[in-house]
């Protein structure tokens, strides 16, 4: 089977490839010549494993192209564009419209076009007009296991226009190569699943979140809760309840925000979702927080900020409190600032913002540590300067810590989820 | 002390608030002119052509000009009737910017955590005046609107005596006796006023316009509060239980705004706040 993936941005690069190594014919193709360049040059996330080491190599059966006479002989195309956070959170489906439009034009009618972008629910309805073959279908990628995530998916899940209408044979045949289960259901229902899943996470989240909060404030620690609620089979090993700031990545956001939209659209109370984005709004500032109540007893000159990324494993600093807290304090303090990965923007005149090569530099002689982003090698470093018994105050959301590296109380370790008293 | 160029007029300016954004401003050495109702009465017919006559393009206004707390429909009226002289007298006068005195009864007094974003849900006639008055500034045209919401003040030369900070400093002092009505257990968060002024000036300095509430960001129930007064006041002083609290309600502010606006502003706490208070009301009655 010939398959195309239309769509050269992060999802359509990894849905390619998995498909590619499922065995398929690909023609990787994008209508815009600079994200074709890009993906010819590997120019690509590195912090997506085996992206960039498969773009650097040519493969036979995978044609990286921008010229539509490549879709001649496809058997079905895959649409994969990423699409764009609105300022709103609302996505903006605007390229999705314009590729779907232009590939209807050019294929023969009955090439399946599937639509994997994120799409608002009611988007595959509103333009099953253009094409009699058209598919939604529910893509599950997380930044950082793309390709994994592709090339295992836990089940697969496609929206077709009635009830009762079989899929096409090479869609079929698509769906059947990982040997997943596959649901099968109306556009709508495939569109209002990927939004609900992340509705559901976040909503786990919002609970742990909330209550380590709480914990804290209480003189309990939430990892002790935590690890009990793990054995509890209602909610099970893998839930989504270790405490953090706030709701992680943008998309997950973003589908709160569809969900709220839709809901008040159609008459349906959306508090549920204007309290989750609410909560993550707030533990966004848990640190920032921390800072501003600790600063009472402590003149603060300088502040070590150890993680700009805004996960590890990822060079992206969106919506991360690392650089949030630099842009805060930089015009008033001292701000020594890490990142393993991640190189910091240039700053504004006046700034006290600078980047040091290693996070001990930044930490020696900083009155407030904060750990932003939980690098795993963050760990050695710590405790190592923990081990200097340093006149300090470590905030440390993630926990990376072991609280029994503090040599004296002249060190205190703040910890979400659980009372430094 | 921050640095402003151009002309600060104050209405309201012998008030508990105006004093103090007068003092801090004038510390700072800003042009400064303060207005009270002897000088321009807004609450007069004539009021707003008056002020018209004092203003001029550039000026930046400070509006702390209120008759408070509003317990009533005049009060209302009469609170709106000033701020929309003051809105009549800027038709045709281009201000820099218009800072609104609000407060924080806009958001209701439910239990909860508030910051700039929590919807305004007043549930008293001073906080449906307070949003009033705000929407009413709203019509001005102003490069730069900032509305200040003050969680309660308290500071010494407040005038009122509300249950809180400034009524305990004064029973302490008076008949060393601090009365808590029942457990005390209501949590609030009480702003010292010099923070209150703080901001204010720091927010004119900076142009800084929306929506800024102004909170000590530690609240504290009342009978802890009535402990620290009793701690700051003479040695014998008593903290008495009097009748009981109906249903408690529990208030604290985020101000991670605050934080991100005047990243080097540090809000006083309120042990620190409640000693600075009774040493400068000591200080007072000893002169």
């Amino acid at each position: 089977m010939r398959f195309a993936v239309a769509g050269l941005t992060h999802l359509g690069v990894c849905m390619s490839i998995a498909a590619h190594k499922a065995g398929l014919d690909l023609v990787a193709f994008d209508s815009d010549s600079a994200r074709v360049d890009a993906a010819r040059r590997a120019d690509f996330d590195a912090a997506e494993p085996g992206v960039v080491d498969f773009l650097r190599t040519t493969h036979e059966r995978y044609l990286v192209t921008g010229e539509v006479d490549a879709l001649a002989d496809v058997d079905l195309v895959m649409i994969a564009i990423d699409t764009v956070l609105d300022e709103h959170g609302n996505n903006d489906d605007h390229e999705v419209t314009g590729l779907l439009e232009w590939l209807a034009a050019h294929l023969a009618p009955d090439v399946p076009i599937v639509i994997a972008s994120q799409v608002r629910p009611g988007f595959t309805r509103a333009h099953e007009h253009l094409h009699p073959a058209l598919y939604y279908f529910m893509e599950t990628l997380i930044f950082g296991r793309g390709l994994e995530r592709a090339m295992h998916p836990e089940r697969y899940i496609v929206g077709r226009s009635s009830q009762g209408q079989a899929l096409p044979s090479a869609l079929q045949e698509y769906l059947d190569l990982p040997g997943c289960p596959v649901h099968v259901m109306s556009y709508e229902s495939a569109e209002l699943t990927k939004l609900s899943a992340n509705y559901v996470l976040s909503a786990t989240i919002t609970a742990a979140n909330s209550l380590a909060d709480l914990a804290q404030r209480l003189g309990a620690d939430w990892r002790d809760i935590e690890a009990a609620l793990r054995d509890d089979h209602r909610i099970g090993e893998k839930a989504y309840i270790t405490a953090g700031l706030g709701i992680g990545g943008a998309n997950v956001t973003r589908d709160l925000f569809g969900i709220k939209d839709m809901s008040d659209r159609l008459g349906a109370d959306s508090s549920f979702s204007a309290s989750m984005l609410a909560h993550s709004a707030y533990m966004r500032d848990w640190v920032l927080r921390t800072i501003t109540d600790v600063r009472r007893g402590t003149a603060l000159e300088r502040l070590a900020v150890l993680g700009l990324a805004y996960k590890p494993g990822t060079q992206s600093m969106r919506g991360g409190s690392g650089i949030d807290l630099v842009g805060t304090f930089e015009s008033v303090l001292d701000v020594l600032v890490h990142d393993p990965a991640v190189t910091m923007p240039d700053r504004p005149d006046g700034s006290r913002a600078v980047q040091v090569r290693t996070a001990r530099e930044g930490m020696e002689g900083a009155q407030m540590i904060a750990i932003t982003t939980p690098w795993p090698e963050y760990r050695d470093g710590v405790e190592a300067f923990l081990a200097s018994d340093p006149e300090t105050i470590l905030i440390d959301p993630y926990r990376l810590v072991d609280r029994g590296w503090a040599q004296s109380p002249r060190t205190r370790i703040i910890q979400l989820g659980v009372s430094d008293a | 002390m921050p640095e402003f160029h151009g002309r600060l007029v104050v209405l309201g300016a012998t008030g508990f608030v105006g004093s103090h954004v007068v003092e801090r401003a004038s510390a700072a050495g800003w042009e400064i002119v303060a207005l009270s109702s002897r000088d321009v009465d807004l609450a007069d017919a004539a009021g707003s052509l008056a002020l018209a006559a004092v203003l001029r393009d550039g000026d930046t206004i400070v509006h702390a000009a209120a008759v408070v707390p509003t317990k009533s429909a005049a009060g209302v009226s009469r609170n709106l009737l000033m701020t929309q002289a003051l809105v009549d007298a800027l038709a045709g006068i281009e201000v820099a910017q218009l800072v609104v005195v609000s407060s924080d009864a806009v958001y209701g007094s439910e239990s909860g955590v508030v910051d700039e974003a929590s919807a305004c849900t007043p549930d008293s006639l001073h906080g449906v005046m307070s949003l009033a008055r705000e929407m009413v500034c709203a019509e001005v045209s102003t490069p730069v609107l900032t509305l200040v919401r003050p969680a309660a003040i308290y500071g010494f030369g407040d005038t009122h005596n509300s249950y809180g900070p400034n009524r305990f400093a004064r029973q302490a002092l008076e008949s060393g006796e601090i009365t808590v009505f029942g457990a005390g257990e209501a949590t609030r968060d009480h702003v010292a006023i010099a923070d209150v002024a703080d901001v204010i000036v720091r927010a004119v300095a900076t142009r800084q316009g929306g929506i800024v509430n102004v909170a000590s960001g530690q609240s504290i129930s009342f009978s802890d509060l009535a402990g620290l007064v009793r701690d700051a006041a003479p040695v014998g002083t008593r903290v008495v239980v009097a009748g009981s609290e109906s249903s408690p309600t529990f208030r604290t502010y985020d101000i991670s705004g605050l934080a991100r606006r005047f990243p080097d502003l540090v809000a006083t706490g309120p042990a620190e706040g409640v000693q600075q208070m009774i040493s400068a009301m000591q200080g007072s009655a000893q002169a």
